[in-house]
């Protein structure tokens, strides 16, 4: 796919200028990692403050708030873009469009992924998890994040243009996500009760490896179909 | 072998409703069109069509004498300006040009400062797009025009929002480009004064 060094330099000016622009931005790159905070600190109030039942619902309570924060950030991923012309631009370049769709998944992934999987380090340990527990999580979410954004830019890419985008990515990406939330906190509460996580991080690592292969073709369909 | 582009009986459907009916074009190196027509008559499209961005109902088009479904032809031998601008609002002027150019497949041409300085920006470089004028915008957009050496330039009302004084350096700039033997189609609504218009189309 990415055959020469033109290419691997063409991803990275193009995922740089994705982070930059996300950055001027304030209200995007934060608006995910907020909800992603408040989703984690609100659930104690729901559930206990007691530590022992928080440390039981901490791996899928952070896969929760996790997953939502990430649907969130798909919303913007192409609507500045197309509704700038700079998305038919960057078609126009000539520049293969299976370095856009990997650009924007890679773009996302450091914008939202990589600071929920920080911040999920203080909010774990404030909910009890023990270190084991808590290496196992971020295995998980570095892992699922990455899944989510590559399949997240592919649904983005289909609802280019369309209002209420921002929903409809929500519900048509949900149902690709359960297995990644099924996988990812399962192989926390398996870390947490003394199993062997190995098998639930195996299965994220082999949806991951699916979703590099497959989504940057789907992400280029997408983006010449909802142009045209 | 000469540039050439041929438009053969070209049409666009949009949602079942003809936008572009059987349209047939000829266009030879030096040979400019200008392309005229109310709003809603099709020129966006048919630019679109022609840039490869919308697929066309029936009819080809031919780069060169080879359809381009069927043939190489890229999008690097055409320099399609839109009046969307194309240019992200959160970045700055040269940052937008840098990065076209940076990841462009097309022939190179001027530096982004070099093109910036002619359609006098160079002073402006640094301001993010949000915050500049229309006419700003335009020019700055235009400025790819001189980025990159495409044979084709399609042109989406290149004159809107501009003075008086920006509209001729875009005509002597697409003067320029048809004495160096390139293909040009001009989408605009407005009066074009350019002595080298060789040809008016008007869509309906």
């Amino acid at each position: 796919m990415i055959t020469d060094t033109h290419n691997w330099s063409t991803l990275f000016i193009l995922v740089r200028r994705d982070v930059l622009k996300t950055w001027r931005e304030s209200a995007d790159l934060l608006y995910p990692i907020m909800f992603f905070v408040l989703v984690t600190i609100l659930f104690p109030f729901a559930l206990s403050p007691e530590t022992l039942v928080l440390k039981s619902f901490a791996g899928g309570l952070l896969w929760i708030a996790a997953l939502l924060a990430m649907s969130v950030s798909l919303e913007n991923l192409f609507k500045t873009d197309y509704s700038s012309g700079a998305l038919e631009a960057i078609v126009l370049s000539g520049v293969p469009l299976l370095l856009v769709g990997l650009a924007k998944a890679i773009a996302n992934w450091v914008l939202s992924g990589l600071p929920i999987i920080i911040l999920a380090i203080p909010l774990a340990l404030s909910l009890g998890i023990d270190t084991f527990s808590l290496s196992i999580l971020l295995l998980s979410l570095t892992l699922g994040s990455a899944t989510i954004s590559l399949i997240g830019t592919s649904i983005g890419a289909l609802s280019v243009g369309l209002r209420s985008a921002g929903m409809l990515n929500i519900v048509l990406a949900l149902p690709f996500f359960i297995p990644i939330l099924i996988f990812g906190a399962v192989a926390t509460s398996n870390s947490q009760t003394g199993l062997i996580p190995e098998a639930e991080l195996y299965f994220l690592a082999g949806l991951l490896v699916l979703a590099v292969t497959l989504t940057p073709w789907a992400t280029a369909s997408a983006i010449r179909t909802r142009l045209g | 072998m000469p540039n050439s582009l041929e438009v053969k009986n070209l049409s666009v459907e949009r949602s079942n409703r003809g936008i572009i009916k059987d349209l047939s074009l000829s266009l030879a190196e030096g040979h400019l069109v200008h392309l005229k027509g109310a709003n809603g008559s099709g020129k966006t499209t048919f630019l679109r069509a022609l840039a490869g961005l919308i697929d066309p109902s029936h009819g080809e088009i031919f780069w060169n004498e080879k359809n381009i479904n069927e043939s190489t032809f890229s999008q690097s031998n055409l320099n399609y300006v839109s009046h969307s601008l194309g240019l992200a609002e959160e970045l700055t002027t040269l940052e937008n040009l840098s990065f076209l150019r940076a990841i462009s497949r097309k022939a190179l041409n001027k530096t982004v400062e070099a093109s910036l300085e002619t359609m006098n920006l160079k002073s402006f470089q640094d301001y993010q797009v949000a915050i500049l004028s229309a006419g700003q915008k335009q020019r700055a957009s235009l400025a790819q025009l001189l980025m990159f050496n495409c044979p084709l330039w399609l042109l989406d009302e290149p004159f809107n929002s501009l003075d008086a004084e920006s509209c001729g350096v875009i005509e002597s700039l697409i003067d320029d480009h048809m004495s160096n033997g390139g293909i040009a189609i001009v989408a605009s609504h407005q009066k074009f004064q350019s002595s080298t218009v060789q040809q008016v189309v008007e869509l309906k």
